[in-house]
């Protein structure tokens, strides 16, 4: 336990010390939010329709720009190499390296969703609003981490794993664009809750394992 | 002995002569389904002559889908084996399964037109073969960007197979967000199907020559892929005794 | 197969291994024992596999074919090795103190001995220093700081003596005659003669095709 402790702390101080994106995804997020009504129009209504998908997929966009460097950094300088002589299980190291990223990167993303639902004009923000985008990008960085783990050895990966994690994406926003659109509207909680939250789940589940395997590659 | 190396002898010889026997199969059975389906069966009660469409787009769709798991079952093989002819079907099958994943989206578009009155149409299975579509086309990038066709083989793997387990989450996730979806039930003979007994067998004709044809289009793709590793592996060998 | 009780006093078994990359065959059929207090040397020319051995005895590739045996004592930490790569495991935001102290965690080690080793290395003006702005040698003493910190009884050495000053070098040639003096095993890729002379060396050259 000290030992997987260890290896969290020290991703969190790297990135924190490494300003590897600690807010530059909350504020790519930040400006895809304010630059749609510039686009679309800032008719009340029209925004208020938006807004869920539109967080949603802002999200997913905003996780994609630091999201192949969860296994890089400590690739390329040898340093995932002495953690697996560490002897703990990688499936384990890998999880604890992408929550760690998420702590820094995607959960900034979830506190920020009440200020952009104010900005996108919707009925009603409480702070329930951050539920599923809390969820949803939890799963994105656990999906977004097997991308990230498969390309870590390939230079300049970033666009690849754009493609390669988007399909993985789909679900993460039906479900949670459909449930913020619930809270958005002043509504109970609907089933997108319940599915999203499977979905974590079975990211839980299956991502370490890939990552894990995919990091034993040479 | 080593699985890098691993000669498929006995793979090659068996299909030097299955190969043409599996061509002359599709080609009669597709003349066959094709003939049929344009000169015998009356149009379409609603849809009228445009129904034909279908004798193309739903054996791409099975078929791409046979392709996909193809892809994964040797995926989950190599990981398994080691054996690097798993690893030769699921890269030769992948082009395949993306050309015929293209194929649906579009004759599923032309056949939206007269339909639907458009292009497109976010109908629940056209959305899920978009995004599987993607999935075949990021698996195919990935394994170009590798040098090493063992790394290449390894990261396409667990891809795919992560892929895999992703498919049904994503159609069912397309399924339940879409209101707008056709009805299903094309393949069903039995039961109050749209589709009566004067469809179904030209389609089924189509479908099996079209799922014979995927079996020829691979084992063709994966003979030259085994001979372009036998190529390397010799040259790899003469640089070595001459440097 | 890793072998938790040292009865025997042999560290390492390699039994028929074999190496491949792309696809080229680097060397089949590799046997190798190494015992506890033995200092063994790997040679060979450049592209013959030295690398890609260590790498594979570390356990951090897989072999193509054949087996390695290891006999760890009960009370070493993790998987008992240490190996010393060509890169040397710092992210450039580290310091050498907290890089350290992660790897004392890491390994359920007691950080006493952290400040004892930067000591001994010559990085006690340098340990609260970011590591982009210390030189490859510097790097290189943190790395084998590593090896006081975290005692294991297997160590891997892969060039250990590049980029090193010339006090550097005489530092590793003491720090590798105490760990074989309190029956450690090493086994190390040389180029260059070292101070210390190995008892046995390992041509991976002679395992080639």
């Amino acid at each position: 336990m000290k030992g997987i402790l260890a290896i969290f702390r020290r991703e969190l101080v790297l990135a924190w010390a490494g300003g590897s994106g600690l807010f530059l995804p909350a504020a790519f997020f930040a400006g895809t939010i304010f630059l749609a009504p510039l686009g679309v129009g800032a008719e009340p209504g029209l925004l208020s329709r938006l807004a869920p998908g539109l967080i949603f997929v802002a999200l997913c966009l905003a996780s994609l720009t630091t999201l192949e460097r969860i296994f890089q950094a400590d690739l390329e300088v040898g340093a995932l190499d002495q953690q697996r002589l560490s002897g703990l299980s990688m499936e384990l190291i890998t999880v604890v390296k992408v929550l760690a990223h998420w702590l820094v990167s995607g959960l900034p993303i979830a506190l920020l969703t009440p200020v952009a639902a104010v900005f996108m004009r919707a009925d009603t923000v409480t702070p329930m609003t951050i539920l599923p985008v809390f969820l949803g990008s939890i799963t994105i960085f656990l999906w977004g981490g097997v991308g990230a783990s498969l390309t870590a050895g390939l230079r300049r990966s970033g666009p690849l794993v754009a493609l390669l994690v988007l399909p993985l994406f789909v679900p993460v926003v039906i479900f949670g664009a459909e449930e913020l659109n619930h809270i958005l509207t002043g509504q109970t909680f609907g089933a997108g809750l319940t599915l999203l939250a499977a979905n974590t789940l079975a990211a839980l589940a299956i991502s370490p394992f890939a990552m894990a395997l995919a990091l034993k590659l040479e | 002995m080593f699985s890098t190396f691993a000669n498929p002898h006995r793979f090659m010889s068996l299909t030097r002569p299955l190969l043409p026997i599996l061509t002359v199969v599709a080609a009669v059975m597709l003349a066959a389904g094709w003939i049929w389906a344009i000169g015998f069966v009356p149009d379409e009660k609603y849809q009228g002559p445009t129904v034909q469409i279908m004798y193309v787009h739903v054996p791409a769709a099975m078929v791409s889908l046979a392709a996909y798991s193809t892809m994964a079952i040797s995926s989950l093989l190599y990981l398994i084996l080691k054996h690097s002819l798993a690893d030769v079907a699921a890269k030769s099958a992948a082009p395949i399964a993306a050309a015929l994943s293209f194929i649906c989206l579009v004759t599923g578009s032309l056949w939206g037109r007269p339909t639907w009155g458009t292009y497109w149409i976010w109908d629940a299975r056209l959305t899920s073969m978009l995004f599987q579509l993607f999935l075949i086309l990021g698996y195919m990038a990935l394994r170009s960007a590798f040098q090493r066709e063992q790394e290449a083989a390894r990261a396409g793997a667990i891809l795919c197979l992560v892929g895999a387990v992703n498919l049904p989450i994503i159609k069912f996730s397309v399924e339940w967000w879409n209101t707008l979806h056709q009805p299903a039930g094309f393949i069903s003979l039995t039961g109050d199907s749209s589709l009566t007994a004067e469809f179904f067998w030209p389609l089924m004709f189509n479908l099996i020559g079209m799922m014979v044809l995927f079996g020829a289009f691979l084992i063709a793709t994966m003979r030259s892929e085994v001979y372009k590793r036998q190529y390397e592996a010799k040259l790899a060998r003469l640089n070595r005794s001459t440097s | 197969m890793i072998n938790r009780d040292s009865d025997g006093q042999m560290a390492l078994k390699l039994r028929q291994l074999t190496a491949v990359r792309g696809y080229t065959l680097l060397f089949s059929g590799l046997d190798f024992d190494l015992a506890y207090g033995e200092f063994a040397a790997l040679k060979g020319p450049n592209g013959a596999g030295k690398t890609t051995l260590l790498r594979m005895v570390a356990g951090l590739i897989a072999a193509e074919s054949g087996e390695i045996e290891y006999s760890i004592p009960d009370e070493a930490p993790a998987r008992g090795i240490y190996y010393l790569g060509h890169e040397l495991g710092l992210r450039p935001n580290e310091t050498p103190l907290s890089h350290l102290r992660d790897w004392a965690d890491m390994h359920h080690q007691p950080r006493e001995r952290i400040l004892p080793a930067i000591d001994r290395l010559g990085l006690t003006s340098r340990r609260e220093v970011p590591a982009w702005s210390l030189s490859a040698g510097q790097k290189k003493r943190v790395a084998l700081a590593r090896s006081l910190v975290v005692p294991c009884p297997i160590w891997l050495l892969d060039e250990p003596a590049s980029s090193l000053d010339v006090g550097g070098q005489c530092l590793l040639c003491e720090l590798m005659t105490e760990h074989l003096n309190s029956n450690g095993a090493i086994l190390a890729a040389l180029h260059d003669p070292m101070d210390l002379e190995p008892s046995r060396v390992l041509d991976v050259g002679a395992f080639a095709p």
